[in-house]
């Protein structure tokens, strides 16, 4: 377990550490975003095994390329879920035959959610909140469109397909409804 | 539109949300180099992509996930765990076992100094847990926003960070500089580790050596690559 005094160190000096390869300071990283880390996986890929084996994977990678990290280009958070939502895609892709539509809409999450025994903890389930409430300011097919591509790792064309719309539109809404969450973050933040 | 492609019209969005296939992200990341409309459009919607993982409330993993990934982190260390972590480890606790008097002076030249009074004693410093922070002094004729502070973990072998905000970013180009730390250990220079810092001004430096003894931690700016002896005044300076 690491020192406790580590757990003090804001996520740029834990990481100054981590890239001087301290792995006390990389097992504060994962105890700081390991949860949001699996549950972004588990969201996505729809199983345990597998959700594990993503954040394995992608805490590995960002263990044995620390040095790329950059503090300039994004908050630590922002870094740790950007690689697991690609290595979650990885997996998806690979096993075509994987259901990923049981990995969205059917509120998995919910049920075994950490329990709220930090502030920390406590504050990230409002951040969840202040999002989903965001997600829903955008109209059912543009949300639909963006969950089933970020979280569902599928392709526009696959989503095409699959909602039998054409592929401009489908990319239209990518881009409006996104812009309409930006700007209802933006709102709440205010 | 400069550079604009019409197949990579409405891109943007899909690329962020990784919907794009294998092959067409590596013709949108090409055609975005030249691109300034695609760039915007990406720093524009970026945000709300980043913003998206946070909307999954935190599951707690399993313990045997942290146990397997550390197991492997330790694996990659073991074989070539860096001498000067070992090195540092042994003075630390030295310097816990033989120098509490030299450690409960610097507590009290803190709290006394800085004025930032963070509630350490100085059994706490010699011994458990919190770290304990050191405001720096800045020459504000070159960092007129300048601040920066150094921790020290409480029983380290970790050496300390040192963090500094709104410092004057260093040029680029050929000219280019970059942050250089130094420790002053009885008159003897040291010279440390080198560092940048980001658009707003802010940024980290390890200090990898024992602060045994060491009378200051110091901040120059030099050539890329650091330097063997500072070529000028202290920019920024802690002393201890």
């Amino acid at each position: 377990m690491p020192d406790a005094q580590l757990a003090r160190f804001a996520d740029e000096e834990l990481m100054a550490l981590v890239q001087r390869g301290d792995g006390d300071a990389f097992e504060a990283v994962y105890d700081r975003h390991g949860g949001a880390a699996f549950a972004l996986a588990y969201r996505m890929v729809g199983n345990r095994v597998t959700a594990e084996d993503t954040v394995q994977e992608a805490f590995l990678s960002m263990w044995r390329s620390r040095e790329r990290y950059q503090r300039d280009r994004g908050s630590v958070r922002t870094w740790v879920l950007g690689i697991v939502h690609h290595r979650a895609i990885d997996a998806l892709r690979r096993n075509v035959v994987h259901d990923r539509r049981r990995a969205f809409g059917e509120g998995l999450a919910e049920k075994e959610e950490a329990p709220e025994s930090t502030e920390i903890e406590v504050l990230r389930r409002d951040e969840a909140r202040t999002v989903r409430n965001a997600l829903d300011t955008i109209p059912g097919e543009q949300c639909r469109v963006i969950e089933l591509a970020y979280f569902g790792g599928f392709t526009h064309t696959e989503i095409a397909e699959m909602i039998d719309t054409p592929v401009g539109t489908v990319k239209g809404r990518m881009r409006l409804g996104l812009e309409k969450m930006r700007r209802a973050l933006e709102e709440s933040a205010a | 539109m400069e550079g604009r492609d019409h197949r990579h019209e409405g891109n943007a969005a899909a690329y962020l949300l990784g919907a794009l296939p294998d092959l067409e992200v590596q013709a949108f990341e090409r055609h975005v180099m030249g691109c300034s409309t695609c760039r915007d459009e990406i720093e524009l919607l970026r945000p709300a992509v980043e913003a998206l993982p946070r909307s999954v409330p935190p599951l707690e993993p399993p313990a045997r996930l942290k146990r397997t990934l550390m197991r492997e982190v330790r694996n990659d260390l073991s074989p070539a765990r860096p001498r000067l972590l070992a090195r540092a480890k042994e003075r630390f606790e030295g310097r816990s076992l033989n120098v509490r008097p030299a450690l409960a002076w610097v507590s009290a030249a803190v709290l006394v100094a800085s004025g930032t009074a963070l509630g350490f004693g100085a059994a706490q410093i010699t011994g458990t847990a919190d770290p304990e922070i050191l405001t720096a002094s800045v020459d504000r004729d070159r960092a007129t926003l300048g601040s920066a502070s150094l921790t020290v973990p409480g029983n380290s072998e970790r050496g300390a960070v040192l963090s500094v905000h709104g410092m004057p970013t260093l040029p680029s180009d050929r000219s280019s500089e970059v942050y250089q730390l130094w420790l002053e250990r009885a008159g003897e220079v040291i010279p440390g580790a080198t560092f940048s810092v980001g658009s707003d001004g802010s940024g980290y430096g390890t200090v990898d050596h024992s602060l045994e003894e060491v009378d200051r931690v110091m901040v120059t700016r030099e050539a890329p690559g650091g330097a063997k002896v500072p070529s000028e005044t202290p920019v920024i300076e802690v002393t201890l």
